[in-house]
């Protein structure tokens, strides 16, 4: 599934710039504004955050989400990609931006 | 009444349901910062062996300021990262000049491991072309 997310890293070899996912690939990134469209496995992505992106289509990297990714939704994705590998806690924290 | 009991070998990891993994990632930019371009975290209950990584960068087009750009494939585990691929290179100025390192490889990497592929290019001006990629067998553990 193809999504917009916010970019974390300071560009730097041993930080760099980077999406807080563990699979994905980038489409096109922009380090200015740190947002990137990636393109992340379906199996990654829990079902009331693919919603909310479908219902959220954004078209460049510089467009405003028409609406903020909320909290909630957040929490879940944290908590769906524990499940899915299995480490007990919420190690990666994207966010759809 | 007769008892036999029969060691069975387990199948060889390509026969436990196994799938292709492949990530690649290639595209001319301007000069950036470290990016990465690509992950593949395995998942609990599997392992993955690499079993080819390629790292590219091409000067496509001449930088006012020269500087240094690579292409990186590395396997990060607990903190600590391996190169698998890396290409190092100038941007020069003279364009179409092309480098590559073209891995083969049975690398395990176990379950919270991960494969990245990251690009870099510290030029001012100009383009440089990089391709990052790796091909692997994801199996049951």
């Amino acid at each position: 599934m193809l999504i917009r997310c916010s970019m974390i890293g300071q560009g730097t070899p041993s930080d760099p710039l980077s999406v807080d996912l563990p699979t994905y690939t980038v489409v096109t990134s922009d380090a200015t504004v740190r947002r990137a469209f990636v393109d992340v496995p379906d199996i990654d992505v829990p079902s009331d955050v693919a919603a909310f992106v479908t219902a959220n289509p954004v078209v460049d990297l510089v467009s405003p989400l028409p609406n903020p990714f909320p909290a909630s939704l957040a929490r879940s994705w944290q908590d769906h990609l524990a499940r899915r590998y299995d480490l007990g806690t919420a190690k990666w924290k994207p966010v759809v931006a | 009444m007769r008892v036999s009991s029969y060691a069975v070998a387990r199948p060889a990891y390509y026969d436990r349901n196994a799938v292709s993994t492949i990530q690649s990632y290639g595209a001319d930019t301007a000069p950036h910062a470290t990016t990465t371009r690509f992950t593949t975290t395995v998942a609990a209950g599997t392992k993955l062996i690499v079993e080819v990584a390629l790292a590219f960068t091409m000067t496509t087009g001449v930088a006012t300021t020269s500087g240094r750009g690579f292409s990186q494939v590395l396997v990060a585990s607990g903190g600590n990262n391996v190169d698998l691929s890396r290409i190092d290179q100038i941007q020069l100025t003279t364009s179409l000049v092309a480098t590559q390192q073209l891995i083969p490889l049975q690398l395990t990497v176990y379950a919270g491991e991960t494969v990245v592929g990251n690009t870099s290019n510290g030029s001012t001006g100009g383009t440089m072309f990089h391709v990052v990629s790796f091909k692997g067998t994801t199996y049951a553990a």
